[in-house]
C-alpha cells in the first residue's frame, strides 16, 4: 500500500512535468525539422514526434537572414533596451531601498506605502498618458520611450529593502568612526553585501523587458527600431501556417533568456520566493 | 550614525530618482487618465469636455464593454484556479517526495521563462484543427476524436482556450512560492501532530493551511491582478475573436484608445480597470481574513 502510494505520487508528478515540458520540446523540435515533416510525424505516435528525422537549420537561416526581417538587428535593439532598463532599475531601486531600509525621515511609511500600492495597480492605466507624454517629448520611435517609462521597479525597491534591512547597523557604525559619508557607507558596505539580491533583481528585470510586447507595440513604428517580441509576432502573422518557421522564430525569442535562466536559476527562484512574503 | 542617517540632504539624494520616476510614470499618468476620461478626444483635434458621458456609455449602452468584463472574470477564475490551486497541489506533492525535488522544480518552472509571444504561437499550434495540432491529435488517439475541434474559433471554447496558456505558464511560479511556505513550517509541529494521531488530511487542513494562509493570500492576489491585466496572449492568439468571445477589458481598452483613437473613452476604461483591481484585492483580503480565524 505504502509503495503503491509512493509510485502513484511519482507517476502524477511525472505526468504534470510532461504537460509542462511537452509544448516546449515540441517547439524546439519543430523548429529543427523541414515543414513537410512537422505534420507527417504529428499523426503517428512515436518518438519522431519529438525528435526530427531530418535535422535542418534551414528554418533558422530563413528567419534570421530574411531580407524583410533583420532579426539580428531586433535582437540587438532588445539587448540594448533591456540592458539599459536593467542598469537604471538597479541604480534607482538600490538608492530608494537604502533610504527606506536605513535612513530616518518623516513620512517614510506613507511614502513607502504609496510606492508599494503601485504593485497592484495595472500598468494599463498608464498606457494612454505615457504614450501622450512620449509623444510630447518627441520620443516616439526612440529607445528613450522604451527605457524611461520602465525605469521604476516597485518590486525591486521592495526586494532590496528586505535585503538591506538585514545588514546590521553595527557594520555601518564602524564605518562612521572612520568618518565615512552616507554615500560611502552605501557604496562600500551595503552594495557589496547585497550582490546576490542585485543579481536577482537584474535578472528578473532583464527577463521582464525581454518579454515586453504591448508597450513597444504602441511607441515603436519604425521597423528598424522594433523590439524582438513585436517583430516576431508580426513576422508570424505574415508567415500564416508556415509553422516550422514560426516555431524557429519562437525559439529565437525564448532561447537566450532560457539559457540565462538555466545558469542563474538560483537567483531567480530566490526573487520569486521573496515576492510571496510581501503580504 | 544617527545624525548621518537623519541627514535630509542624503534622504533627498537617495529618494529623488525613484520619486521623480514614480511621479512621472505612475502617479501623474493615473491622474491624467482620470482627467482624460471626462473628455472626448482623438489625440489630434480639440479636447471636448463631456462630463460623465464616457462612464454613462460604458455602464449603459456598450455591450462590448460588458462582454469584455464578464469574459475577464471567467479568465481570472480559470487562471487563479490553475495557478494557485494546481500550484498548491504540485507544491504538496513535491513536499511528499524525497528524491528528485530539484529536477521536478526546474521542469515545472520552465514554462514561466518562455516569452508570451512564443507561448501564444505555440498554443495556436497546439490547438490547431487543420493541419491537426497536438491536442486534437491526442484526443483522436485516445478515442475522443469527437471532441476534437478548432478550439480557438469555437464560440463555446475559445475563451477557455486562450485562458489555459496563461494559467499553464505560471503554475510553476506559484508552486515555488507555496512550496517554500510549506517547507518553512517547523518540522516539530508536524511531528507533534502526528504523535497525537492526526491523519495527513487533518494535518494539512488544520495545521499547514492556516500556517501558509498569508502566502496563499498573496498568491491569489498576485494571480488575480495579473489576470485582470491580461493582454499579450489573448490578443496575440485570437485578437478578441471570434466576434468578441475572447475580448478582455485590457484588449478592448487598447483597441479603443490606439486603434479607434478614442483616448477619452479608453481612459475611462483604464480607470475602471484600476478600480476593479483595487476592489478585487480588498475583496480577497476580506474573504481570506474572515475565513476560520
Amino acid at each position: 500500500m505504502r509503495q503503491m502510494g509512493f509510485a502513484l505520487k511519482y507517476i502524477m508528478m511525472t505526468l504534470i512535468a510532461i504537460v509542462c515540458i511537452i509544448p516546449i520540446v515540441w517547439m524546439v523540435a519543430g523548429s529543427l525539422r523541414p515543414y513537410e515533416e512537422l505534420f507527417q510525424y504529428s499523426s503517428s505516435l512515436n518518438w519522431h514526434m519529438f525528435v526530427p528525422v531530418k535535422f535542418t537549420w534551414e528554418n533558422y537561416k530563413n528567419v534570421i537572414f530574411s531580407d524583410t526581417n533583420p532579426f539580428l538587428r531586433y535582437i540587438w535593439n532588445t539587448v540594448i533596451v533591456a540592458g539599459s532598463v536593467t542598469v537604471i532599475v538597479l541604480v534607482v531601486s538600490a538608492l530608494a531601498a537604502f533610504a527606506f531600509a536605513k535612513l530616518r525621515f518623516r513620512g517614510k511609511s506613507i511614502v513607502f506605502a504609496l510606492f508599494m500600492s503601485a504593485m497592484v495597480i495595472p500598468g494599463e492605466v498608464t498606457l494612454v498618458p505615457n504614450y501622450l507624454l512620449m509623444n510630447n517629448f518627441g520620443w516616439v520611435n526612440s529607445y528613450a520611450s522604451l527605457i524611461v517609462p520602465s525605469s521604476l521597479s516597485v518590486f525591486g525597491i521592495f526586494l532590496l529593502r528586505q535585503f538591506f534591512a538585514d545588514i546590521p547597523n553595527e557594520i555601518m557604525e564602524a564605518a562612521k568612526i572612520d568618518g565615512a559619508s552616507v554615500m560611502r557607507v552605501f557604496l562600500r558596505i551595503v552594495i557589496p553585501a547585497a550582490v546576490p539580491a542585485l543579481i536577482t533583481l537584474g535578472l528578473m528585470t532583464f527577463l521582464g523587458n525581454w518579454d515586453s510586447y504591448l508597450w513597444p507595440l504602441i511607441v515603436i513604428n519604425d521597423e528598424k527600431k522594433q523590439m524582438l517580441q513585436v517583430a516576431i509576432a508580426s513576422f508570424s502573422s505574415l508567415a500564416g501556417t508556415d509553422w516550422s518557421k514560426i516555431l524557429a522564430a519562437s525559439t529565437i525569442a525564448t532561447a537566450p533568456i532560457l539559457i540565462l535562466f538555466l545558469f542563474l536559476q538560483r537567483y531567480y527562484i530566490q526573487g520569486i520566493t521573496m515576492s510571496g512574503v510581501k503580504g | 550614525m544617527d545624525k548621518i542617517l537623519r541627514n535630509h540632504k542624503a534622504v533627498l539624494v537617495f529618494l529623488l530618482p525613484a520619486l521623480l520616476v514614480y511621479l512621472f510614470t505612475v502617479l501623474a499618468p493615473i491622474l491624467w487618465s482620470m482627467y482624460f476620461s471626462f473628455f472626448s478626444w482623438d489625440g489630434v483635434s480639440e479636447m471636448v469636455y463631456i462630463g460623465f458621458d464616457n462612464y454613462a456609455k460604458m455602464f449603459g449602452g456598450d455591450k462590448t464593454f460588458w462582454k469584455a468584463f464578464s469574459n475577464n472574470l471567467i479568465y481570472v477564475l480559470i487562471i487563479v484556479a490553475m495557478q494557485v490551486f494546481l500550484g498548491l497541489l504540485v507544491a504538496i506533492l513535491l513536499t511528499n517526495i524525497t528524491k528528485g525535488r530539484e529536477i521536478f522544480k526546474t521542469l515545472y518552472f520552465a514554462p514561466a521563462i518562455i516569452t508570451s509571444v512564443a507561448i501564444a504561437q505555440l498554443f495556436q499550434n497546439v490547438y490547431s484543427f487543420e493541419p491537426v495540432g497536438i491536442l486534437n491529435y491526442v484526443l483522436q488517439q485516445i478515442g475522443l476524436g469527437d471532441w476534437s475541434k478548432p478550439w480557438l474559433s469555437d464560440l463555446e471554447w475559445a475563451l477557455t482556450a486562450v485562458s489555459v496558456p496563461e494559467g499553464w505558464r505560471f503554475i510553476g511560479l506559484y508552486m515555488i512560492i507555496l512550496y517554500t511556505a510549506l517547507i518553512s513550517i517547523p518540522s516539530d509541529i508536524e511531528e507533534a501532530a502526528r504523535m497525537d494521531g492526526a491523519s495527513s488530511w487533518n494535518l494539512f487542513r488544520s495545521i499547514k493551511m492556516p500556517m501558509i494562509k498569508p502566502v496563499l493570500m498573496v498568491s491569489i492576489i498576485m494571480a488575480t491582478t495579473g489576470a485582470l491585466k491580461g493582454f499579450d496572449i489573448p490578443y496575440l492568439m485570437t485578437n478578441g475573436g471570434p466576434g468578441r468571445v475572447t475580448e478582455l477589458l485590457p484588449t478592448y481598452m487598447y483597441k479603443t484608445a490606439f486603434s479607434s483613437l478614442n483616448f477619452g473613452y479608453g481612459s475611462a476604461m483604464a480607470v475602471f480597470i484600476v478600480i476593479e483591481s483595487l476592489i478585487a484585492v480588498a475583496f480577497i483580503r476580506r474573504l481570506m481574513d474572515s475565513k476560520e480565524t
